[in-house]
């Protein structure tokens, strides 16, 4: 193979490879645009990924077993469509959960992994020594049960991005400056 | 065929041949011409290599390590315009080893880490930066099908060596996510024209070693987990079988260096195979007993036909002079699916377990005895650990009683003081040393 045609392909290459990371910004960024805003409460732990570094693992109550076996009881893995409206405060209400892909535009799709579901915005990534930081605040406030935990996540079209992590309404990062004990 | 190293001995060898009068001048050119220019590897260049790869790696993550400091600080923009830049970078290096430096090993190979590299942490990156939490498997996947030209237009073992890897991390997380991933074939053999290249080049230096065991592993553990809800110990017969044949194949191998690996993974893995199939323990459970047949998944049994077939094949057609070991060594996948069939029949696991044992000590003193004719220390060692841990696993085995075990013990012992015997009177009559 010569050289201008080695070029010629590596061109079309270094493309494709500038072409997946370009197009999960641009669905992204179209979520967090014009997507719709719900909030999802949740109880954070903090585990290590070692590609994306440290992150706050989100659960949420809707991922309990009996929510899934009141729509769909028979199923250990695969994946389900969960179409959600705006509850009271636009925290996000199941409307249904399904095996075929919804009407309406306020849906995501979940993993469903032995037996259990698994939402796609279940981590908030943060700076290696917050996360921790961050677990601390709410396990101790969680005591008192003061602490209002969840995250705000926008919605399009079944694209699903997670937009900011708030402990006690406030924002994550916030909450660790003004609290810093 | 001759490797460089070999062809370079020769050539240094000739002056004296011509001398001694073995060969006339007319008959050095006529050899010289036959084996062309010796065009290996110097040490200088793998080491320059080694180095480059070693260097761009450093260099890279060094580079993320001081951005992943200023993170959190960073907006959206700036963190989409740093996770790209990397790979930019990488590009750009790439275009300019393609125009200028597309001969250098060194260079190819370390502009291919660079970009692995880039590859990589623009995925990962982005998908921190709105924490996506996405999916292992695609991950893996989408970054080793970005790799895979650039294996090709630069040469690149290092990016094979990659892709084989994240091809194996794929199919383990597809496996837990989706069930048996089937595509871990074809996704294999995208890389097999490469290789098909790489050994018409008569790859002589390490690079090549590196492959071979590379492949050895992948398809060794990429069988582990494609087979992971197949059929009760249907692992035995496949395994059996790919051990046999990574030996077959090392030693059909034309080049050292590709030979080595093949036959070291086979070599290793079909005795420590047979050694666990001597306990009743495995083929207690095998087969498709009490199972609905129909509900059986058809890819495993297309799989291990397909091993069996080239076990077979290669067995048949090889060289007649190595036709005598190989056999014994064929023997271990069919004794396997004796084993199995009688098991999944209801036999008595004892049975295959016996057989097992038999085979075992046969294999082991079969190795021993060739290892000597030879003159191998090699291969007698290798004969003697075959048969040595199988005498202490069965020392130790508490199934089998104290009597039976003693009993066997010093049959065997005779056995062998009696075929020391033998051997001491048939070289002393034949005016050997004692």
């Amino acid at each position: 193979m010569n050289r201008p045609v080695k070029i010629g392909i590596f061109l079309l290459v270094a493309l494709a490879q500038l072409y997946v990371p370009a197009s999960m910004i641009w669905q992204y960024e179209d979520t967090l645009e014009n997507g719709t805003l719900f909030k999802f409460k949740c109880a954070p732990v903090d585990p290590y990924d070692p590609f994306r570094g440290r992150y706050v693992s989100l659960r949420f109550p809707q991922q309990d077993d009996t929510v899934r076996f009141k729509w769909l009881p028979a199923m250990d893995f695969g994946s389900v469509f969960i179409s959600v409206k705006q509850g009271e405060n636009d925290f996000a209400e199941i409307m249904d959960i399904s095996r075929t892909q919804p009407d309406s535009a306020n849906y995501f799709r979940a993993i469903v992994r032995y037996g259990s579901l698994e939402y796609p915005f279940n981590r908030f990534y943060m700076d290696e020594f917050a996360a921790p930081q961050a677990e601390i605040a709410y396990t101790e406030t969680l005591r008192d049960n003061l602490l209002d935990t969840y995250v705000t996540v926008r919605i399009l079209n079944g694209q699903a991005v997670l937009e900011e992590l708030y402990l006690n309404d406030m924002p994550v990062g916030e909450y660790l400056r003004t609290h810093p004990e | 065929m001759m490797n460089s190293r070999e062809v370079q001995s020769l050539y240094d060898d000739l002056p004296a041949l011509i001398w001694a009068g073995v060969l006339t001048q007319d008959d050095a050119t006529r050899l010289r011409e036959h084996y062309g220019e010796v065009t290996s590897a110097s040490k200088a260049t793998v080491f320059a290599m080694l180095i480059a790869v070693l260097g761009a790696g450093l260099i890279g993550s060094g580079v993320i390590l001081l951005i992943a400091h200023n993170w959190e600080q960073l907006g959206r923009p700036a963190r989409t315009v740093l996770s790209f830049a990397p790979l930019f970078a990488g590009q750009l290096i790439g275009f300019w080893v393609l125009a200028k430096r597309s001969h250098s090993p060194a260079w190819c190979e370390g502009v291919t880490l660079l970009l692995i590299a880039g590859i990589g942490a623009a995925i990962s990156l982005i998908a921190q930066t709105y924490h996506i939490t996405g999916d292992q498997a695609t991950f893996f996947l989408t970054w080793s099908l970005l790799v895979l030209p650039c294996i090709y237009l630069f040469k690149s073992t290092t990016g094979s060596l990659f892709y084989l890897c994240g091809i194996l991390l794929w199919a383990g997380f597809a496996q837990e996510r989706f069930g048996q991933p089937q595509l871990f074939w074809p996704l294999t053999a995208l890389l097999f024209p490469f290789l098909w290249w790489q050994s018409k080049e008569r790859l002589e230096d390490m690079r090549a070693a590196w492959l071979s065991l590379a492949l050895a592993l992948h398809f060794t553990i990429g069988l582990g987990i494609i087979l992971q809800d197949s059929m009760t110990a249907l692992w035995t017969i496949v395994f059996a079988a790919l051990m046999t044949i990574y030996i077959l194949v090392g030693e059909r191998l034309p080049s050292r260096t590709t030979r080595v690996p093949f036959l070291l993974v086979g070599g290793i893995g079909a005795p420590i195979l047979m050694l666990v199939f001597t306990f009743e323990g495995i083929w207690r459970n095998a087969g498709y007993r009490g199972d609905d047949i129909t509900k059986a998944p058809l890819l495993p049994d297309l799989v291990l036909l397909g091993i069996l077939a080239i076990v077979i094949g290669l067995t048949i057609f090889g060289p007649k002079q190595k036709r005598a070991v190989s056999f014994l060594w064929v023997a271990f996948p069919v004794l396997t699916v004796i084993a199995f069939a009688l098991a999944a029949w209801g036999v008595p696991a004892g049975i295959a377990q016996a057989m097992f044992n038999l085979y075992t000590a046969v294999v082991g003193i079969a190795m021993l005895v060739a290892g000597v004719r030879r003159g191998s220390m090699v291969l007698a060692n290798y004969g003697m650990v075959i048969v040595s841990a199988l005498a202490i696993l069965r020392f130790f085995d508490a199934d089998i009683s104290f009597v039976l075990r003693g009993i066997i013990f010093i049959v065997v012992g005779i056995c062998f003081l009696a075929t020391n015997l033998v051997l001491v009177r048939k070289r002393t009559a034949n005016g050997g040393a004692a």
